[in-house]
């Protein structure tokens, strides 16, 4: 019986950390009226010193248009398993998406900054069209792009 | 019985008597000029002017090649040169990338990268609106 709660008060007490040491957050990115096809978007973090972390979430599941997310291939070299299981559709002209991700706590006030990538077919690419840094007093602030992006925001 | 027989035998040979020579004496079907004759003038036209030619498929006038098309999703033609077809309900198909890699798992088919952004908790989930 003392085995069994020690055991218990082991893992209770493994677990615990773990599951604060991870929050929910809901990224919202809204795309202008920019007149075309659906936009590609890549959602990566960096760390303090501007070096590539990992992959929040892509936004286009076709990996032959990958490199026309200009920053981001160039990190990642447009490896799939970057992705894997955090690639969802690409994004409408004025549409907005909204991705809700357990993040780790570990990532805000700590010098990382959340970057988006955008292209769309037929014109420009967006290569860190947003660069916020993820910060617990910035969560709730719109961020504007620089061309297709309207609005972002994480809390 | 036998008169029966013979009566049907009789207008056997007479149609095949008179329908064999001018079936014969036709030229063939269409020749080659364009023309129609014979039987078959007698029944696919109604005047003296050959039917026009239906292409069923073909090169040339209406080709939909004009789309420049490095970056053309979802409006693939045939002539694509990866062979990788478009068509949007496809989205997460075997298709290659440009670094002849296959295309990333979908979110919720397989578990986030482990990239220590991630928590344990909810699995990732997107909604467009």
């Amino acid at each position: 019986m003392k085995s069994l709660l020690a055991t218990l008060a082991l893992t209770t007490a493994l677990t615990l950390p773990g599951l604060a040491m991870a929050r929910p957050v809901t990224l919202t990115t809204t795309l202008n009226n920019y007149g075309g096809d659906g936009a590609y978007l890549a959602l990566y973090v960096t760390d303090p010193s501007g070096a590539y972390v990992g992959s929040l979430w892509m936004a286009g599941g076709k990996s032959k248009y990958y490199e026309h997310l200009t920053d981001w291939y160039a990190a990642t070299g447009g490896d799939p398993a970057q992705i894997n299981g955090i690639t969802g559709a690409s994004v409408g002209a004025g549409r907005t998406l909204e991705i809700t991700l357990d993040l780790a706590d570990a990532l805000f006030d700590a010098g990382y900054t959340l970057h988006i990538d955008a292209a769309v077919e037929d014109m420009r690419d967006s290569p860190n069209e947003i660069a916020v840094p993820l910060t617990s007093a910035g969560a709730g602030s719109p961020v504007q792009g620089r061309r297709y992006i309207a609005s972002f925001v994480y809390k | 019985m036998t008169s029966r027989l013979s009566l049907l035998f009789a207008s056997t040979s007479l149609t095949l008597a008179m329908g064999l020579p001018a079936l014969a004496a036709g030229p063939t079907p269409v020749r080659t000029d364009g023309q129609c004759g014979g039987v078959c003038a007698a029944v696919f036209t109604s005047d003296d002017l050959p039917l026009p030619l239906i292409r069923v498929s073909g090169d040339g006038e209406e080709e939909d090649d004009e789309d420049g098309g490095w970056f053309r999703r979802g409006h693939d033609d045939d002539d694509d040169e990866d062979e990788c077809e478009d068509d949007d309900d496809d989205e997460y198909d075997a298709c290659m990338g440009a670094g002849g890699r296959g295309n990333p798992a979908p979110a919720g088919t397989v578990a986030p990268p482990a990239n220590g952004l991630f928590g344990s908790g909810a699995p990732p989930a997107a909604v467009t609106k």
